[in-house]
């Protein structure tokens, strides 16, 4: 049983009709309203020709040798990505050879200063002067032209004198 | 197992073969598609070298790009969105070659300057001249839209699928497509019938 439809609705509906896009029902509709309508039926062939038109355009086919030359390209990708993977694994080697190479090299560890982070107590009396620092027992040399007041955290020349006793003399450093 | 008989195999078949290293049967979805794509490829950018060698770039694309592609039986709208991508950034490309160029003395080169020199025999009517020349005169999208269903026979949702458009849109783009198409001719007969065909722009009515 088809719904009688108006003009305008079916002008609505003409070019999904003509892509076949219309549900079974309205398509249906459709037809009957086209089967007394002049004006609608008239717009319909209008469509119709000019997809007809489109259709007459020469089609361009894919070249002979199409599916070659694509298969050759596509051979070419493979193996470029065949040969991109282990250069890279040996890239990856090289780097990590080197690196185990650095960390186990002795003489490319740099020898810590020895750091004393410690405030120096200097004699009034401009005697040598032990400061103890982590268990070590150090003789400090005053030297005016070193200017030691006040140094904190900087290297200085020791002058190691094991003189039998820890050569503490209450002032600790620390 | 492959059989010899490889329409057996469907597309998703032949994807999971190509995965697995059987390269070779990649040839089987290039025979499948290539004529489409070609078409569609031709018929947007209206050159037939060029179409040639973008629908190439397509398949190697996919190819590329193939374990991207989610075996779910829509091989076809995975194949037309990398075809449409590359053939709308090549349009913009030459866009862009246009508006450069155009800033050039005595540079009135179109964007779509047909360079079918090979196919002279094949003779184009008035009428088939007539229709080319107001289907590259379409917006991008309406253009897409009526080559995917007039040449492919795609559905609106196939078209949908591809495009990440919706089917209301396809139908309007389709049905505007489709009447800018005949005034655009309709235009051109009457300015033809005038002798006045040089007047190429046409104003949207």
């Amino acid at each position: 049983m088809t719904n009688i439809l108006k003009c305008n609705d079916v002008q609505r509906y003409l070019n999904r009709y003509q892509d076949n896009e219309l549900e079974p029902q309205l398509r249906l509709d459709v037809e009957s309203h086209l089967q007394y309508c002049q004006q609608c039926s008239a717009q319909l062939l209008q469509l119709e020709e000019v997809t007809a038109s489109l259709l007459q355009l020469p089609q361009q086919e894919p070249a002979m040798n199409f599916t070659a030359r694509v298969m050759a390209d596509v051979n070419k990708k493979k193996s470029s990505q065949w040969f991109a993977f282990p250069s890279l694994l040996y890239s990856l080697v090289f780097i990590i050879f080197c690196l185990l190479g650095f960390m186990l090299n002795p003489y490319i560890r740099p020898q810590a200063a020895p750091v004393i982070p410690t405030e120096i107590m200097i004699a009034s009396n401009n005697t040598p002067m032990v400061s103890t620092i982590a268990g070590y027992s150090d003789i400090l040399t005053q030297s005016r032209d070193l200017n030691l007041m006040g140094i904190q955290d900087k290297t200085l020349e020791m002058v190691y004198n094991r003189t039998g006793s820890n050569g503490n003399n209450g002032n600790n450093g620390e | 197992m492959m059989k010899d008989n490889e329409l057996v195999f469907s597309d998703d078949d032949v994807v999971r073969s190509v995965r697995e290293g059987n390269t070779r049967n990649f040839e089987i979805l290039v025979d499948r598609y290539k004529k489409k794509i070609v078409i569609f490829i031709h018929r947007m950018i209206f050159d037939y070298d060029e179409a040639q060698s973008l629908a190439q770039d397509v398949f190697l694309k996919v190819y590329e790009s193939i374990k991207k592609y989610k075996t779910q039986n829509n091989f076809q709208a995975f194949i037309f969105t990398v075809a449409k991508n590359m053939t709308l950034n090549y349009i913009k490309k030459q866009k862009r070659v246009l508006l450069f160029s155009g800033l050039l003395p005595g540079s009135e080169e179109k964007i779509f300057h047909s360079r079918e020199t090979q196919h002279h025999d094949v003779e184009k009517s008035q009428q088939e001249e007539m229709m080319t020349a107001a289907l590259k005169e379409l917006k991008e999208n309406q253009r897409l839209a009526l080559i995917m269903k007039v040449y492919l026979e795609f559905s609106y949702k196939k078209i949908a699928e591809i495009t990440g458009w919706s089917i209301p849109k396809i139908e309007t783009l389709i049905s505007r497509g489709k009447s800018d198409l005949k005034k655009r001719i309709i235009l051109r007969q009457k300015l033809q019938d005038n002798g006045s065909l040089n007047v190429l722009k046409v104003r949207e009515t």
